[in-house]
């Protein structure tokens, strides 16, 4: 490991590492260890730091913000929402598994990617004996994970959703046609990730909760319907790039308006009070959604990231400004690489990497 | 205010200080350091409020915050700075030269940091201020801990050829 990090090291790098990591004396030592010590000085701030209160303010302020923008099509796109749930949500599932059941299930689903409890109910409410990685889901299968737990669902036309921990979500509609596809994704409780290919006019794909259709155009969006004791209906929607078009729904589940009331693009926010309220968006910065997603992982070791995807490698990525990646890749093109971190997704431009090795799980 | 406020409030009141030392030293400037103390904590709040996490993730996640946030900043309001690839860039630094009046020795050091390439000033500040450990670290910015600590050594070196080339004595 020590002759690893030593490699390509100047002369100078040399005893640096040998004064920070073998404890020993030299000319840089002194030095060093001054160094060391202003930076790890506190700083006595020039302004006063604002309280708690203060800073909740601002916030609470901020969401006040309402605008509406048009709406861009085929970018990408990804999202997250969160929602609080009451009664809605049973009832309207059993409307919907009957109006759907009509559906010509053309179109595929299966799991590619599996850690933790996952269970798999039919539309009426069996279980299904084995669940593994190929398992098929069918129109108006319900996943359920447990704790620590995650599963990928893979469409065939490639737009996966991947659900987290704790959650439930039903396949409403999986339909393909010649000329257009159209899944629905009913989202009963936790979250759920979404990745969509970029999609025809004709392509329809939608994430719903009890309150609101997130109709998508766009690759990749969030969800996460968030059961609080006590709340009323609310669901929240961001957006990190592209655009998501939020239309109410009414307690019967219908559509409220025939268009979208909210077009959220991209680094938005927008906050629903439930049946009757109105919809309040704000804009966020980009890395706040990169964080929601690296804070969304489920596995923890590179071992469960590997067996969760029946691999028994990880590749390890270096890329040219000697960053380190370490995981199972996904998918790629002759442009890119999807890698799956412990940290997250990650899409990494094929001309910055400098060599990949694969290591066996330990 | 809620329970959950409640807690977002000692979280704020624990770590805001160490988080705003980090960004001045990273910003090497007060206002914007303290902008981005906010925001790293309006994120914070926004993302993390209904999660049960522990101190030491919260600390990590908030650096991690931190820095992101400051790359943003960094990348939204000065378009063209470019990070020296190497010492021969820092000698015609004019941005040095600027600074090179200030007294204290502290803050010609501090302006000296920013002529690290990012993940070196990351990385030796993380060590110093809140002084985690290399795997912290390495968690932080999604590193392994041997490249952390490649970075680490890296990082010390260039300071310390930076400071003497502008004749700054420990």
């Amino acid at each position: 490991m020590s002759e690893d990090i030593k490699k390509d090291l100047s002369e100078i790098e040399l005893k640096v590492y040998a004064v920070l990591f073998e404890g020993k004396q030299n000319e840089y030592s002194d030095e060093i260890h001054s160094l060391n010590a202003i930076l790890s000085k506190k700083i006595i701030p020039k302004r006063k730091i604002p309280t708690f209160q203060e800073l909740y303010n601002s916030r609470e302020e901020n969401q006040k913000i309402i605008e509406m923008r048009k709406k861009t099509m085929n970018k990408k796109l990804i999202f997250s929402l969160v929602a609080a749930i009451l009664i809605a949500g049973i009832t309207f599932a059993i409307k919907n598994f009957s109006s759907s059941s009509v559906e010509q299930p053309t179109m595929q689903a299966k799991i590619t990617f599996l850690t933790g409890e996952v269970k798999i109910k039919d539309a009426s409410g069996q279980e299904k004996p084995k669940v593994g990685l190929g398992t098929m889901l069918d129109p108006n299968d319900t996943v359920i994970t447990g704790n620590r737990s995650s599963v990928e669902v893979e469409f065939s036309d490639k737009n996966k959703i991947r659900l987290k921990s704790n959650s439930e979500f039903s396949l409403k509609k999986l339909s393909l046609a010649a000329d257009s596809s159209e899944q629905e994704v009913f989202l009963q409780r936790g979250m759920l990730v979404a990745e969509i290919k970029k999609q025809k006019q004709t392509d329809n794909f939608k994430v719903t909760t009890p309150t609101v259709i997130a109709g998508v155009r766009g690759t990749k969006f969030q969800v996460e319907v968030n059961p609080q004791k006590g709340a009323t209906e609310t669901t929240k929607v961001t957006v990190s790039e592209g655009s998501v078009g939020i239309t109410k729904r009414t307690k019967e589940g219908l559509p409220e308006t025939p268009e979208p009331v909210q077009i959220l693009e991209a680094s938005e926010v927008a906050i629903e009070k439930g049946f009757g309220g109105e919809i309040s968006k704000l804009k966020v910065s980009e890395e706040k959604i990169n964080q929601e997603f690296a804070a969304t992982n489920d596995v923890e070791s590179e071992k469960d990231l590997a067996v969760a995807l029946g691999r028994s490698e990880i590749e390890k990525i270096t890329l040219e400004d000697k960053t380190v990646l370490r995981g199972v890749i996904l998918e790629m093109d002759e442009n890119f690489f999807v890698i799956q971190t412990l940290n997250g997704i990650i899409k990494v431009d094929k001309e910055k990497v400098v060599s990949s090795e694969l290591e066996p799980i330990k | 205010m809620q329970e959950k406020d409640k807690k977002m409030e000692e979280i704020y009141i624990r770590n805001q200080k160490n988080i705003y030392d980090f960004l001045y030293k990273y910003t090497n400037n007060y206002d914007i350091a303290m902008e981005l103390m906010q925001d790293t904590f309006l994120k914070f709040f926004e993302n993390y409020r209904y999660l049960n996490l522990s101190e030491e993730k919260t600390t990590m996640l908030l650096y991690s915050i931190a820095r992101n946030t400051s790359i943003n900043f960094a990348k939204k309001f000065s378009t063209k700075k470019e990070i020296p690839s190497d010492l021969d860039n820092f000698t015609s630094s004019s941005k040095l030269e600027a600074k090179e009046e200030m007294k204290d020795l502290e803050e010609r050091l501090y302006s000296c940091l920013q002529l690290l390439p990012e993940e070196q000033k990351t990385v030796i500040l993380l060590r110093n201020v809140e002084e985690l450990t290399l795997i912290q670290i390495a968690e932080i910015m999604g590193l392994s801990i041997s490249s952390v600590s490649r970075l680490l050594v890296k990082a010390t070196a260039n300071l310390l050829e930076i400071a003497e080339q502008k004749g700054i004595k420990f």
